[in-house]
């Protein structure tokens, strides 16, 4: 009541005052109503926000009625935008879900006992991955063989990607009937018009069909074997890549494929092959030889059961120095495949086999290097070692005492190198001659150094290889990168004693198939990887630094540089 | 390709097509694929044609599969004039659905005549078909003429 007596009285006041002026001011505010309220307007706003939320209040419904227009009347052009968003946040939430399931799995399958069962564990343990991982690595081995991508409108060919080259050249058909079938089955199983969801999978005896269906495009994928849910969850993700990058290219897509020509690498991306890695270690801690002596007696227990002649003279590689023999498999075609840890120092496995009248060209080695900690093998490396160093030694009470003369530096190397050997409370050097007298500490300093660097030369001899268009760590790096954690711990801590501030780099590289872009990204991704591993392993993750270069400019290697590579820097 | 039920479609282009597609998919999916290659005007053409399966009842067709089209190829058959009735049908239906070219092939040319368009027909069609063209599948009397034309009038309109 008091606010409408003062409003009129205002009222009364400006009208005496203004009189006939009244209109004349009113129509001037008018004028410039909008520059006046232009400026005042933001704040305004704030204002009355804070003072009663009313601005949100009314501004509520305006919004929604909105948003439900243009959703109502650009239906494609939200689904457009949106599509990239909703995909990744549901693969979120699958691969969560996914992961319960496989936790729970894990438990169940941890409580069978059958003889699978225990081998498979072993297994797992050995490659360092959960035994339920390890489980689904052996149940799923499969191909994928050829990839489609289909425009969706048309059914026309966009790109199409094939392992084998021969299958390429009907993919424009084959595109087309694909759509067809997916259009036929839409039609004719889904009730509402609305839903345009086609095909998901089709099952043959040989293959699966996985088909992902986007709003511009569809991407197919033939597989061969037993398709893991990755494969589904590569073709959607690259899908979605395609949709986000061409967008363009899609919508206004005129039959002219050429323009879509670069999504080659996101489908090879999805022609992934479930194959057991061969690749050679380098580690050189002798743990692998604890792991093989226990394979040894597992396999040999195992392959014993088998009676097979050239089996088991193969089988007795295992007597010689520095091998072990993970598996022998006869092949149907009368070949061999034989599957071994051997040291550097020991015999090479083709001058055994000759020696023991087996033809070397039947027999495929696939073979993985280790450090052996056998007695023997090890007195024959010292030995190979002192004698480069024109030095000799005696065993005196369990120690090694070394005699001759030396300098103080190369004294430095060879002590590195007979550390990988033995304990250092093992080596007597103190009667070593040595030639140049040092500054103590000067000296000390030096040693530290050329310890330091011996350090940084096994870093940096350490790759970590990676399979085409993949990021991922397969058990052999998992190890690598725990041996190379304890090397960095030891360089930082070595570094720390001189007063150096040093840095490692880990540099991500990839091979020369694909885009540019693409290389450089997973190249990032691979630094990004292998720099978490350590870091979980106990590196200071300050001095870590991960960056990936992309495609190696080298045409030898170009092709295989799917690494990531460690170099220092000092800071 | 669209038309009634057994005015040619599929034996019109049997000669003519690359295809590794067996006819079974026609009664089954309601569609086959084949691929013609062709050069027209030193224009290299491929064309993916879809030989939908045709109806003998309500000149029903699956809209589906014409969507994306670039051309259509209506045919008839000159023994059965209700074969042409049901092409005027589905001409219709289809021009709902797209704008594209459309070529009117009466088949079967080989047999007896029926029916013929008249002068005035084919007066009042100008602007519906690019092209009507008579046909044997059995001697293959212009099926080859049919590819032609429809690639050159994309070398005039494109």
């Amino acid at each position: 009541m008091a606010d409408q007596q003062d409003d009129q009285q205002l009222n009364q006041l400006r009208s005496i005052i203004l009189k006939d002026d009244d209109a004349r001011v009113i129509s001037t505010v008018k004028q410039h109503a909008r520059d006046i309220v232009s400026d005042v307007i933001t704040e305004s706003i704030h204002d009355r926000e804070k003072q009663d939320h009313s601005i949100s209040t009314i501004l509520t419904p305006i919004v929604e009625n909105s948003v439900e227009r243009s959703i109502t009347n650009q239906r494609d052009r939200f689904i457009g935008y949106l599509y990239p968003l909703m995909g990744s946040l549901v693969r979120k939430y699958v691969s969560s879900f996914l992961n319960e399931i496989l936790e729970k799995t894990n438990k169940i399958i941890e409580n069978s006992f059958t003889y699978k069962g225990l081998k498979w564990r072993w297994q797992a343990k050995k490659a360092g991955v959960s035994f339920a991982q390890y489980v689904v690595s052996q149940t799923y081995l499969f191909r994928v063989e050829q990839v489609f991508l289909i425009h969706a409108e048309t059914g026309l060919l966009l790109n199409a990607v094939a392992l084998d080259a021969d299958k390429e050249k009907d993919a424009d058909l084959i595109s087309s009937m694909l759509s067809a079938i997916n259009d036929f089955v839409a039609d004719s199983f889904t009730k509402s018009a609305q839903n345009n969801e086609g095909v998901d999978t089709i099952k043959t005896a040989h293959f699966t069909l996985v088909i992902k269906n986007g709003p511009l495009a569809i991407i197919a994928a033939a597989v061969t074997g037993n398709m893991p849910e990755e494969v589904p969850k590569k073709l959607q993700y690259s899908l979605e890549q395609i949709h986000q990058l061409y967008n363009h290219e899609l919508q206004n897509f005129t039959g002219e494929s050429t323009e879509l020509a670069n999504t080659e690498q996101l489908l090879r991306d999805c022609l992934i092959t479930k194959i057991k890695s061969e690749q050679q270690p380098k580690g050189k801690k002798p743990w692998y030889a604890v792991i093989v002596f226990t394979l040894l007696l597992g396999g040999s227990l195992y392959y014993g059961l088998k009676p097979d002649n050239v089996a088991q003279q193969l089988s007795k590689l295992n007597d010689e120095l520095g091998i072990s023999v993970d598996a022998i498999q006869k092949q149907t075609n009368g070949y061999y495949r034989i599957k071994i840890w051997r040291d550097p120092a020991a015999i090479n496995i083709k001058d055994w086999l000759v020696q023991q009248n087996i033809n070397p060209d039947k027999i495929v080695i696939s073979e993985q290097a280790f450090i052996s900690a056998e007695p023997q093998l090890t007195q024959k490396k010292i030995a190979t070692l002192l004698a480069k160093y024109q030095l000799s030694a005696q065993e005196k009470e369990n120690r090694l005492v070394l005699q001759g003369r030396i300098t103080y530096t190369a004294l430095a190397e060879l002590k590195v190198k007979l550390l990988n050997l033995l304990n250092e409370t093992s080596l007597d050097t103190s009667q070593l001659q040595l030639i140049d007298l040092p500054n103590i500490e000067h000296d000390a300093q030096n040693i530290q150094r050329a310890l330091l660097n011996e350090k940084l030369a096994q870093i940096a001899t350490l790759q970590i290889n990676f399979a085409r268009a993949n990021a991922e760590l397969n058990a052999l790096a998992k190890q690598q990168i725990q041996v190379q954690a304890i090397n960095i711990k030891e360089a930082f801590k070595l570094a720390k004693q001189i007063n150096v501030k040093l840095g490692i780099l880990i540099i991500g590289t990839s091979d020369n198939q694909g885009t540019k872009l693409g290389n450089i990204e997973i190249s990032k991704e691979r630094a990004a990887i292998v720099k978490a591993a350590l870091i979980s392993n106990g590196v200071d993750a300050t001095r870590l630094y991960a960056l990936g270069i992309g495609e190696i400019k080298i045409p030898s290697v170009s092709n295989e540089a799917r690494k990531v590579i460690f170099s220092r820097v000092m800071l | 390709m669209l038309g009634s039920s057994a005015v040619g479609k599929t034996s019109l282009v049997r000669h003519y097509v690359d295809g590794i597609f067996s006819e079974k998919y026609l009664t089954t999916l309601g569609v086959k694929i084949d691929k013609k290659q062709l050069t027209v005007k030193d224009k290299q053409f491929q064309f993916l044609l879809w030989d939908i399966e045709g109806t003998d009842q309500y000149a029903a067709f699956q809209p589906r599969y014409i969507r994306g089209a670039s051309a259509l190829i209506l045919v008839t058959d000159c023994t059965r004039i209700q074969t042409y009735i049901d092409a005027v049908d589905i001409f219709k239906q289809a021009r709902q659905l797209t704008d594209v070219p459309i070529v009117l092939v009466i088949n079967k040319t080989d047999l007896n005549k029926h029916w013929q368009l008249e002068e005035q027909t084919l007066l009042d069609h100008q602007h519906d078909f690019i092209e009507v063209i008579y046909t044997s599948a059995k001697t293959g009397t212009s099926v080859e003429q049919l590819f032609q034309s429809i690639g050159e009038y994309f070398v005039k309109h494109l």
